[in-house]
């Protein structure tokens, strides 16, 4: 499945850069992330708590931040387990500076296998846009509070 | 095909089931069983907790009212079916719960089930969307309202707090004088790839004075067609003018494919299903 999409946060590329590669922001806004423990090399032991309604799922794995170009880009990369299967992320994040705000572009890729993916792959792309939204409605939340 | 351990608690009332929800947040509520038990089976849903509210008698009324009609969330599809009042002045009800699933589901699923489990390939979806229906809803702070526009959040989601209740659905009388639901349904599950519920008046000429036209099945959501019914609403209904509206309402939706179906499959379904529904109500 493939993820793309854009959101205009109101602050610096430097604060957005600050909040998306903080963890404790990670775990406040990312619904479902519960927990992110660092091992090195930009890599964290992860657990979330994915899924919607009915279907929703306990997942471990990693989460690391590569190929980081401070206030411009990086690349996250997911990998959790999960009882209903597995989810793999490979997203590019960007940073664009705006006139007031920054514009941050994600694209990349989504795997989910699995019994998740059997039953739910009609709904799964659907699905992720709503966290996504949820995400970064979050993250604007978080910007305007640290600018306060 | 074992689902985990769960507890299971018959409520005695809706406010029984509201404080249970409250004690438990990852409760789940059971009307007739066969959305969310299947995914309990397949270990995909794990509540720790079942609340039963398919017993419930304050659920299980249907109120055909001089200018609106009730339907409580736990009445049955096959009930919908058999009720006679409610199929003279909502045929469209009678038509889509007659064509969901199978006789085993039709006898023990729920309206109100279906509108909670919110797939975004239920039958009912379009109907709800496309009649304006208003979900009747009481939680700890008491009841609300939610339209039929702002039901359906994401697949699987909707506006209903995971501490509320559903306690039915209402639609406006009179609703349009012609109604249809025609599906198009996927081979294997039965599941509509694309089902259209189209509510249309007209004149004497043939004329539209009013149209309510949904989609469900097709799209990433259910979604209501609206520069369909815009388009339509003073021309005369015809094959042409059913094919020019089919391309509008096609357009309004947005459509994900999956490895089956490609996006431009699904959209290209959603057009000729709704010009089939508008030519079968001329």
């Amino acid at each position: 499945m493939q993820l793309k999409g854009q959101k205009s946060i109101e602050a610096s590329p430097e604060v957005c850069f600050r909040l998306l590669t903080d963890p404790a922001v990670l775990v406040r806004t990312m619904p479902g992330l519960k927990r992110m423990e660092p091992i090195g090399d930009g890599t964290y032991q992860a657990d979330m708590e994915m899924g919607v309604a009915a279907i929703r799922g306990r997942y471990s794995g990693t989460l690391a931040m590569q190929d980081i170009v401070p206030n411009t880009s990086y690349r996250m990369v997911m990998d959790g387990q999960g009882p209903g299967g597995f989810v793999n992320v490979n997203l590019s994040v960007q940073f664009v500076p705006q006139e007031a705000s920054c514009n941050v572009v994600y694209e990349g890729e989504a795997k989910v296998g699995g019994t998740v993916a059997g039953v739910g792959q009609r709904m799964l792309s659907g699905v992720a846009t709503f966290i996504m939204n949820q995400f970064f409605g979050n993250v604007a939340k978080e910007a305007r509070e640290v600018q306060q | 095909m074992i689902p985990a351990t769960f507890k299971y608690q018959r409520a005695h009332s809706v406010d029984d089931a509201i404080a249970a929800l409250a004690k438990d947040p990852g409760a789940k509520l059971l009307q007739g069983g066969h959305s969310l038990l299947p995914l309990m089976k397949l270990r995909l849903a794990r509540p720790g907790l079942v609340v039963d509210i398919g017993q419930l008698a304050e659920l299980r009324t249907i109120d055909v009212k001089a200018d609106s009609v009730f339907i409580g969330a736990a009445v049955r599809y096959h009930e919908i079916a058999d009720h006679a009042p409610l199929a003279q002045v909502m045929p469209v009800l009678k038509k889509t719960v007659s064509v969901i699933a199978d006789p085993q589901v039709r006898h023990r699923g729920t309206i109100g089930g279906s509108a909670a489990h919110a797939d975004p390939t239920s039958d009912l979806a379009a109907v709800f969307l496309a009649a304006d229906a208003r979900f009747m809803v009481r939680g700890p702070g008491g009841e609300r309202v939610i339209r039929a526009a702002d039901w359906y959040v994401a697949p699987l989601i909707t506006a209903l707090a995971s501490d509320e209740v559903l306690l039915g659905i209402e639609f406006a009388r009179p609703s349009p004088d012609h109604q249809t639901y025609l599906k198009f349904a996927h081979p294997a599950s039965g599941y509509a790839l694309a089902g259209v519920a189209a509510l249309v008046s007209y004149d004497a000429t043939l004329h539209v004075t009013k149209a309510q036209i949904a989609v469900t099945g097709a799209g990433v959501l259910p979604f209501r067609a609206k520069p369909a019914e815009n388009f339509l609403t003073g021309e005369r209904l015809t094959r042409e003018s059913a094919e020019q509206a089919a391309q509008l309402g096609a357009d309004a939706g947005e459509y994900e494919g999956d490895v089956q179906y490609p996006a431009e499959y699904r959209k290209n379904l959603a057009r000729v299903m709704i010009r089939r529904a508008l030519e079968s109500l001329a």
